[in-house]
Order: structure tokens, then C-alpha cells, then sequence
């Protein structure tokens, strides 16, 4: 595994090139290019902000707005980062099935494009604090916890790219694992604490309720971008060990696939 | 019927000296009955489907010294293509070894690998930096590969939008200008224009003579012949012959002609149920055959040949003036030469009974391909046809010792006068 990683290094020139292919691709046909990007949560932010601050009330909450961004930011990495890598062997079939490259560069490539938008949706979030910070001024204490991000961002970028690793090499093999991944994604983002506040969750399911390592690692955002209290450190380690295994067996399993995958393309 | 010849090739004393060593090369390739199946089957069955297993590569086992260039020959389904994959690092071999010292190139079948949404400058970057350029390297090169595709035009155009012409020049411009060690090639002077071909054919021969190593797999057996130095003749997944190309190039022709007379001669005696016979009868072409030199009955000709088309004639009455012709077409039907004894001169003002006729063709001008040959005999106008079979008669012609391209061989010198 560690001669792979070397490998990926060589090939970081390409990796770059894959990467900003992705971002070109996917916004070359559309007039407003980049800016879907920011479009797209701003108005699932919109959507769930109409829907739950006013229609179901879960709690009182306070901007609710910027309470569902600090989850939705975390949550729309990993969900882009699975969905796209998954697709990504298929869809670059013609470049598989001709040349040799290192395959995990498809999915990496991908979650480095993602990563990029998670910036922009970061700067877009802050706006976002900055309006609020004209009334109250308290929420302009999240840009203090903004260094937590280095700590917490490679966490949520091993565990959504083991995954991902995990369930591109599988889709190779077994197309409709891209259907069926759709709706595991949709009972993820209700079983993750985004829409609602962790309180909510009755005392006596919270144990099975963080079986999801994704619901740590979302929370973990959430406490430092929204509730502004640094995240204890047992969570933070505890989120680290699930993100490396995550990413070794999801890599392990990979490697194992990848050697046949132009044939089965 | 196997003849496996085995020539080894002399044991290499020093191994810095190889660019290519495969080591008894096995592949299967898996026919499932349904290649990605769904995980509902797999629940269900419990396993993948029933599969047979075909076996592409038998213990393929050859050596590439660094500079050498190497053809790859055999029938169709023979495996050459996918013994270049498997030396592209593309499909992994079931069994078996293969080492490769340098950077490798490789058009497959069909072009390089494009990104269809990417235009031609994208992808001529992206596929750089796949061959392991840095942006500043592709960026010295890039105005030579573009001008070398001529697709200066174009290279802002998703190449998605490209013909399969054009595909295949960029592919052919980007591997060949990347500076490889090694560059595998597969069919490629098969496709694009001629004047393309012709290009690509020179750009190899520099790569040839810069020492990149070339692994060239091609059905225009001349043209490996010519620029190969070493050739393997691949049969069913075995090598039957590997050495000098000329020598297995010419191996490999004999066993096609050999096993084509075969076949031939089997489809003339299930009777010529091809083209078209019709005529009025009074004089008739009882028998048609093409002739070699030494008189024998056959249907492959090299180019440059003599062929003689013989027909016998039979008259049941006294046939006043008739003109005997004949013609040869292509495959698809062009009329490629025709001509008649009016023609030439030579009316005989009557004939009747039985006797042949014969057109001899000193050295057969046509290159390789197939052809058709239509003859007849009509009356001294060409009004009233007595005997006419159109389109009839098959013959091959091969131009091993040729390179010319299209259907006949213009003769002529080349000559340069300096002023
Ligand atoms: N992906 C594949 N799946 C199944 N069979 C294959 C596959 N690729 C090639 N084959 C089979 O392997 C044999 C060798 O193919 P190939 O290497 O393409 O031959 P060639 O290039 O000499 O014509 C053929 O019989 C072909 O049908
Ligand atoms: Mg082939």
C-alpha cells in the first residue's frame, strides 16, 4: 500500500489535471459554471431552512440557517465524494481500458474536486456569518474555531475517501451498486445529525446512534462551526481511528480489484 | 495441423540491455454469460454466473531488446492485441511474467484513451501528464504534436465531436511526441487516410532510428516486413515462429496462402454461385481459369506476378468476328481494368469448335487485395452478348514485397534534380 501511495505522488501531476478536469466537466455546459457549486447548498439550505424552522419546529434554534450549513458542509464532501468516485472508474471507461495510471488517482481526483467546493461553500458560509454577525455579534466567534478545520477535515477526508475507494472498485464488478447507494445515502443524511440537533436523539439510543461514524464526524463539525465549543478530544480520536481504518480496508480492497478492472469494463 | 517451429532466440547475456522480457504469458479471459450482473444474482446464486474459460494467451514467452522493433503478426484472435494490453500494464496476465524497463506509450486499438467531453488541447495535456510530463514539457511539445495531427483547426473541440480519423491522428501525434522508451502500437496503419498513414509510417521509422523500442502489431505484413527487425508470429495464443521479420513475415504468408488454397479450392468445386451468367449461347466459356507462370491453376498471385486468364470456348455453329474480354473489379465492384481482343487486334473473322483463349498479364500491376474478375464474348459491335459471366471468378493478390498503397502500381523512378 505504501508503494501505491509513492505511485499516486509520481502521478501527482496528473492527479491535479484529473482533478480539474472534473471541475471543468462539470461545469463546462452549464452558463453559470462555477457558481452551481454554491447554488446547490444555498438552496438545500433554503429548502430544509422553510421546512423545518417553519413548517416541523424540531427545537428552538437559533439561525437555523447557519446550523444546517455547518452540517451540510461536512455531510455534502462525503455524499459527493462517494457518489462521484463511485461513478468515476465507469464513466472514465475510454481512459481505463487505453492507458495505465495508477486507477485510485479516479476516485482521489474526484474528492480533490470536492474538496475545492467544500472551500468555496466554506467562504460561503462565512459570508453567511459575517451578514449574521451584524446582529449578533457572538457568531463571529466561529472564525476562532476555524483552525479546528485542520484537524477535522483530514478526518472526514480518509474516512469519504476509504469509502469511497471501497464502493467504486465493487461498482466494476456490480453496476447496481450505484442504485442501491443512492438510498443507502438517503437514510445516512437522516441518520446523521445535520437537520436536527443531537439532543433530539432519546438517551438510550445515542449508543447505537454513534455506531455511524459519519454521525461523529458531522457533529464534530457541527460543535465547532455552530455550538463554537471545541469537539472533546476522545470524539476527535475516536473519529481518526474509524477514518484510517475506513481508508486502509477501503484502499485494501481497491488494490485488490483494480488490476482487473479493465476487463471488466 | 500444428508445425510449431521452435526457433529460440539467443539467450541475452545482459539483462540492462532488454527493454521488453515476457515470461510465459498465460491470460483467460472469463465469457460470462452477462458481464457486470447484478447483486441480486449474486444473492440468489450465491456465486457469479457459469462461465467458460477461453485462454487469449497460451505461454507466451519472448524478449525485446532496447532499440529493437518488434512485429506482432497472426490471424485474427490470435492475441496480439491483448499481449500488447498485458504489456501496457492494461490487463494482467493469469499467469506468467512481464518486465518492462522504461516509459511506455501505447496505442491500442482504436485510439488512445480521450476524455470524449475534454477538447483536443485538454486532452493532449492530459494525456501528457498520464505519460508522466510535467505541464511545461507538454507545453514545448504541444505545437509539434498539433501540427503533426493537423488538427490545429479543431483542438478547441471536445474531441467526442471528432471523426475516427481524427481521433486516431491526435492519439497517433500525442504517444509518438511524448518521448517514450517504448511504444506500442496496435493497427494503426490500418486506419486513418493514406497520406496519414504514409506519415505515421515515417514518424516510426525516426522513432526507429532515435532507438525507441516499437512493438508494432499490423495486418500490412510489407510494411512490417520492411520496418521490423524482429517479428513473432502468433497462432492461437502460441508463438509459432519468432526470429527475423522478412523470415516470419514470409512464414506467416505462405501458411495464409497455403491454408487460403485450401479453402478456395474447396468453394470453387461447391460450384461459382457468385455474380451473374447470361448470353445468347451460340458460343459459350465452358471453363475459366487464371493461370500462373508455370501454367497452374490459382488464386493468389504476389503482385508483380505473371497471370494468365484461359478460357475455353465451345461453338456450336460458326461464330462470325467474336470478341473476347475480360475485366477485373474490386471487391465492392469498381472496375479497377477491362479490356477486350477487339482492343489489342486480334478478330478472327471465324470461329467455331472447341479451343481457348488467353490473356496474359506479364507482371500484375494490382497490390493486395481481392478482386474479382468478369469475362465474356460478344459479337464484333458488342451489341449481342453470346457467353457473359459477370463478376465471377476471385482471385487474391498479396504484395508482400510491396509497400505501395491503393489498388494497382504505378510504375515509375524517383529522381531529384537539384538546382
Ligand atoms: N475482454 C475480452 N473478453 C473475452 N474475450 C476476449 C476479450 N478480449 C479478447 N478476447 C478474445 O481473445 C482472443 C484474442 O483477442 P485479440 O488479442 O484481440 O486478438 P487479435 O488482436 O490477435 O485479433 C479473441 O478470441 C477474442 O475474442
Ligand atoms: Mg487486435
Amino acid at each position: 500500500m505504501i508503494s501505491h501511495l509513492k505511485d499516486v505522488f509520481i502521478y501527482k501531476e496528473l492527479l491535479i489535471n484529473l482533478a480539474v478536469k472534473e471541475l471543468k466537466v462539470k461545469y463546462k455546459n452549464s452558463v453559470l459554471g462555477f457558481f452551481w457549486s454554491l447554488i446547490n447548498p444555498i438552496f438545500t439550505m433554503l429548502i430544509f431552512t422553510i421546512v423545518f424552522s417553519m413548517i416541523f419546529k424540531f427545537a428552538e434554534i437559533e439561525y437555523f440557517p447557519i446550523f444546517l450549513l455547518a452540517g451540510l458542509l461536512p455531510w455534502n464532501f462525503f455524499n459527493a465524494t462517494v457518489m462521484g468516485g463511485t461513478e468515476s472508474i465507469i464513466s472514465n471507461s475510454s481512459l481505463v481500458k487505453k492507458v495505465y495510471f495508477p486507477r485510485e488517482l479516479l476516485p482521489l481526483s474526484i474528492s480533490l474536486a470536492n474538496l475545492v467546493n467544500f472551500f468555496l461553500e466554506l467562504l460561503v458560509f462565512l459570508a453567511f456569518i459575517g451578514v449574521i454577525g451584524i446582529f449578533s455579534p457572538q457568531y463571529l466567534g466561529v472564525f476562532k474555531f476555524l483552525p479546528l478545520l485542520l484537524l477535522l477535515l483530514p478526518i472526514l477526508y480518509l474516512f469519504s475517501v476509504g469509502f469511497s475507494f471501497f464502493i467504486s472498485s465493487i461498482n466494476v464488478y456490480y453496476r447496481d451498486v450505484q442504485h442501491i447507494m443512492g438510498i443507502f445515502m438517503m437514510a445516512l443524511f437522516y441518520m446523521s445529525p445535520i437537520i436536527y440537533p443531537i439532543s433530539l436523539i432519546p438517551e438510550k439510543y445515542s449508543g447505537i446512534y454513534y455506531i455511524n461514524p459519519l454521525a461523529s464526524i458531522i457533529l464534530s463539525f457541527k460543535n465547532t462551526l455552530y455550538w463554537m465549543e471545541a469537539p472533546q478530544l476522545n470524539w476527535i480520536a475516536y473519529s481518526f481511528l474509524i477514518a484510517i481504518i475506513f481508508f486502509i480496508a477501503g484502499y485494501a480492497i481497491f488494490l485488490r480489484l483494480e488490476p482487473d478492472f479493465a476487463e471488466e469494463l | 495441423m500444428e508445425v510449431s517451429e521452435e526457433i529460440k532466440q539467443e539467450p541475452v547475456e545482459e539483462k540492462e540491455e532488454l527493454a521488453i522480457k515476457a515470461k510465459d504469458v498465460w491470460k483467460d479471459f472469463r465469457l460470462f454469460q452477462d458481464k457486470n450482473q447484478s447483486l441480486k444474482e449474486v444473492f440468489l446464486k450465491r456465486k457469479r454466473s457459469n462461465f467458460e474459460t477461453f485462454w487469449a494467451l497460451k505461454g507466451v514467452s519472448f524478449n525485446v531488446k532496447k532499440g529493437v522493433t518488434l512485429g506482432l503478426i497472426g490471424d485474427n484472435g490470435s492475441g496480439k492485441s491483448t499481449m500488447l494490453k498485458i504489456l501496457a500494464n492494461i490487463l494482467r496476465p493469469q499467469k506468467g511474467d512481464v518486465e518492462i524497463e522504461g516509459k511506455v506509450s501505447a496505442l491500442l486499438e482504436l485510439g488512445t484513451g480521450f476524455h470524449p467531453e475534454l477538447t483536443g488541447r485538454e486532452n493532449v495535456y492530459l494525456n501528457g501528464s498520464i505519460l508522466g510530463l510535467s505541464r511545461k514539457e507538454i507545453d514545448k511539445k504541444f505545437d509539434t504534436i498539433v501540427e503533426f495531427s493537423e488538427l490545429a483547426q479543431f483542438i478547441d473541440t471536445p474531441v467526442k465531436n471528432y471523426s475516427s480519423g481524427m481521433y486516431v491522428r491526435l492519439g497517433f501525434a500525442v504517444s509518438t511526441n511524448v518521448d517514450p522508451d517504448i511504444l506500442l502500437i496496435d493497427e494503426i496503419l490500418a486506419v486513418g487516410d493514406e497520406s496519414f498513414q504514409r506519415k505515421s509510417l515515417d514518424k516510426l521509422y525516426q522513432l526507429k532510428h532515435e532507438k525507441k523500442t516499437i512493438v508494432l502489431v499490423s495486418h500490412a505484413l510489407s510494411s512490417v516486413a520492411d520496418i521490423c527487425d524482429e517479428a513473432i508470429w502468433l497462432d492461437r495464443g502460441k508463438v509459432r515462429k519468432i526470429g527475423d521479420a522478412r523470415q516470419v513475415v514470409d512464414a506467416y504468408m505462405s501458411d495464409v496462402n497455403r491454408q487460403e488454397e485450401e479453402r478456395s479450392g474447396l468453394d470453387q468445386s461447391g460450384g461459382a454461385d457468385i455474380g451473374n451468367r447470361w448470353g445468347s449461347g451460340e458460343i459459350v466459356l465452358s471453363k475459366v481459369q487464371i493461370l500462373d507462370s508455370e501454367g497452374k491453376e490459382r488464386q493468389i498471385f504476389e503482385s508483380g506476378e505473371k497471370m494468365i486468364v484461359r478460357m475455353a470456348y465451345e461453338a456450336r455453329k460458326e461464330i462470325e468476328r467474336p470478341v473476347f474480354g475480360m475485366i477485373i473489379h474490386t471487391r465492392s465492384g469498381l472496375v479497377c481494368s477491362g479490356t477486350n481482343s477487339r482492343i489489342f487486334g486480334m478478330v478472327p473473322e471465324k470461329l467455331d469448335g472447341r479451343g481457348f483463349v488467353d490473356y496474359t498479364i506479364d507482371e500484375l500491376p494490382l497490390l493486395g487485395d481481392e478482386y474479382v474478375l468478369t469475362v465474356g464474348v460478344h459479337d464484333f459491335a458488342g451489341m449481342h452478348d453470346f457467353d457473359f459471366h459477370d463478376q465471377k471468378y476471385v482471385f487474391r493478390v498479396t504484395a508482400m514485397k510491396n509497400s505501395d498503397i491503393g489498388i494497382f502500381k504505378a510504375p515509375g523512378v524517383w529522381q531529384i534534380t537539384e538546382e
